[in-house]
């Protein structure tokens, strides 16, 4: 994307919230629940926003897909098979930080790959991102050492610096939401610097390490409990079940969120698991993010928002488990 | 919108018993399925769920699909209880199949156990059909006692234009063929080392066991391909739940690889 810089002197953030509702969204935005923790919700009032935030503890992935999505009806009487696809609903992202935009591009990739997913792709269809810069980070965030710092895409991301507020136009909806803003052309700005600690590594050697024994010693600080998964804005692994109505009359099939972390994933009939130890586990979550998704899709599947490390009991950070894995390179 | 989530509607034609736990369902997809050798459909019976299975049929006769069904869970069991005039829900197929076109010309050994032989079924029906397209062929197939052996129409018929050789674990009376292990049968052939290839389906121990064996016998992982099973959800590269450790999906980039495009350890 080329990007050109606009900007403004003045806080343009309220204006563009009632600009995006007057366009007929709804607006999706961080809203503080208590202390700890801010959310993203639907926000009728700009009082309502919470701009003061490192990482929401949801992400957009549960509104692009949905845990309990449904995914069909069946009648047994008529024997007729329904699809719930009739999704129009204009739904607005406000002030999401980079990573998690990043984590829409991660979720574009692999979900409108051929054959394409409708039920995401409709929904996705229909959404705004609006982008704030992120001010601050804390120690859990490290989009920098995953080529993450930068959003790849949006309609608007908006850069404060301590003058006034940077603006980049990513699509033409974006310059809609601002035609009435008085922006001017400007530089580009100074991309904040954020993250406590960087890492580089040599990637190309992970894949080599799958057998190597670091890994077992690695996972024996994880209990399996799946919560860096359930977290996590990339991950879209699911299963897919049958609910029979009370009546007995219809079915309803909804995929349900899962993760490689469990026994049952990849549980066959008769009762074999193909990824039975701990070890085994544990490690497919980083090659699948850091390795498998990198090589189809030319992208890391992890965007480095931290969240995975926020919700471990055993503050598990991955790139701290992957330094640990090259060092045996 | 081109929904790959939703099923189409067949009827089962028909319910042939093969075994104790064993049924093969005659279905008549609402149009017809036009599949490679090696494909599969995903198969609902809705309300419980929704599973692969391999099409055990001939390519050439896609409006009259064939599945045989081991009834182990769920979704198989419910399939089970399913009569003629019944109404499934369908879609595919899926998955690459094995490459036609690279194996034309060449000798082919199949080697398969318990239901693998419905994962290699459209292809040996496939090469019945088009004979003159490749040399010799040949059909191991091993079963653990010789009332397990699944499709024997299909086996009785393919006599008549490759070499099918059989064999069981434990004979019952009546039996007087082969007693051993599929991969023994290997020893009995005088293969030529080029020119050939093997395709493998079965059991996770049969595939790793033959595999070995032909790697010991100087065969390459490229003269072998195997169509592997692995837990499947949706068939289209994205629920994640098929994917082998070097990142394919087994639903999309295969279920059938030749076997020195995947690491050693998922060759099970
Ligand atoms: C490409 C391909 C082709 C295939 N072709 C054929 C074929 O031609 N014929 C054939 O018979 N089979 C075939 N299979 C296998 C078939 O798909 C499985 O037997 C089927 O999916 C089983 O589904 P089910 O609902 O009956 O079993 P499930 O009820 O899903 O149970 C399967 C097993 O997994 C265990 N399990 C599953 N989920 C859980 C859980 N949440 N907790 C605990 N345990 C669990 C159960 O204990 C059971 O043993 C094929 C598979 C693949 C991948
Ligand atoms: S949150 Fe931590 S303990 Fe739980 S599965 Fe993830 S890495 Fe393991
Ligand atoms: S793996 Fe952790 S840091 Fe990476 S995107 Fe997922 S939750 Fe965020
Ligand atoms: S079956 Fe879902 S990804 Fe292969």
């Amino acid at each position: 994307m080329e990007t050109s810089w606009y900007s403004i002197d003045k806080n343009p953030l309220e204006t563009i919230f009632r600009r995006i509702r007057e366009l007929g969204y709804r607006v999706i935005a961080p809203i503080r629940l208590n202390e700890d923790h801010v959310v993203l919700d639907f926000a009728n009032k700009f009082d309502e926003v919470s701009l003061d935030f490192i990482r929401p503890r949801n992400n957009p992935k549960s509104f692009l897909f949905p845990n309990e999505d449904t995914l069909l009806y069946f009648d047994y009487r008529s024997q007729n098979i329904k699809s719930p696809l009739n999704h129009s609903e204009k739904l607005a992202l406000f002030c999401i930080h980079p990573c998690d935009a990043n984590a829409i591009y991660v979720l574009d990739k692999m979900l409108l790959d051929p054959p394409e997913d409708p039920y995401y792709m409709l929904r996705r269809r229909n959404l705004m991102i609006v982008v704030l810069d992120c001010e601050k980070a804390d120690d859990y965030c490290f989009c920098e050492s995953v080529e993450s710092r930068v959003p790849r895409v949006y309609d608007l991301w908006i850069v404060p610096s301590s003058s006034k507020y940077f603006i980049s136009i990513g699509s033409r909806l974006g310059s809609l939401i601002i035609d009435h803003l008085p922006i001017k052309k400007d530089r580009s700005p100074e991309i904040r610097e954020l993250n406590v600690k960087k890492y580089s590594f040599d990637w190309s050697h992970l894949r080599d390490l799958y057998d190597n024994e670091v890994w077992r010693e690695l996972s024996e600080q994880c209990v399996l409990c799946g919560s860096c998964l359930s977290s996590c804005p990339t991950c879209v692994c699911f299963d897919v079940v049958d609910r029979v109505s009370h009546d007995l009359n219809a079915c309803r099939r909804v995929r349900v969120w899962d993760s490689c972390i469990f026994r049952t994933f990849t549980m066959l009939a008769g009762g074999r698991i193909v990824r039975k130890s701990p070890e085994e586990r544990f490690k497919f979550r980083f090659y699948h993010k850091f390795v498998f998704i990198k090589e189809r899709y030319g992208v890391f599947g992890c965007t480095g928002c931290g969240r995975c490390i926020s919700r471990c009991s055993s503050h598990i950070h991955p790139l701290e488990v992957v330094s640990e894995v090259l060092r045996n390179a | 919108m081109l929904n790959p989530y939703m099923p189409r509607l067949a009827h089962i034609v028909d319910v042939v018993d093969e075994t104790r736990d064993v049924k093969t369902f005659i279905l008549r997809p609402e149009s017809a399925i036009r599949f490679e050798p090696g494909q599969f459909i995903m198969i609902s019976a809705f309300g419980v769920g929704e599973a692969p299975f391999a099409i055990a049929s001939s390519p050439f006769r896609p409006e009259l699909i064939e599945v045989s069904i081991r009834a182990v869970g769920n979704v198989t069991r419910a399939l089970h209880r399913m009569e003629k005039g019944d109404v499934v829900g369908i879609r595919g197929p899926y998955g690459n199949g094995f490459p036609v076109d690279q194996i034309k010309g060449h000798n082919v050994v199949f080697i398969a156990g318990g239901t693998g032989i419905f994962g290699i079924s459209s292809f040996v029906w496939y090469i019945f059909e088009k004979r003159d397209d490749f040399s010799d062929v040949y059909l191991l197939y091993g079963v653990r006692r010789p009332s397990l052996m699944m499709r024997r129409y299909d086996l009785e018929k393919w006599r008549d234009r490759i070499e099918v050789f059989l064999t069981v674990d434990v004979p019952e009376p009546g039996w007087n063929g082969h007693v051993g292990l599929v991969t023994d049968l290997l020893d009995r052939l005088s293969l030529p080392r080029h020119d050939v290839v093997f395709a493998l389906c079965g059991p996770p121990l049969m595939i790793k066991f033959a595999y070995y064996k032909l790697r010991k016998m100087g065969y390459g992982a490229d003269q072998i391909f195997v169509s592997l099973e692995r837990n499947m959800k949706c068939g289209i590269g994205k629920c994640g739940r098929c994917m082998l450790s070097n990142g394919l999906y087994v639903c999309k980039d295969g279920p059938v690889f030749r076997c020195d495009q995947i690491p050693e350890r998922d060759i099970e």
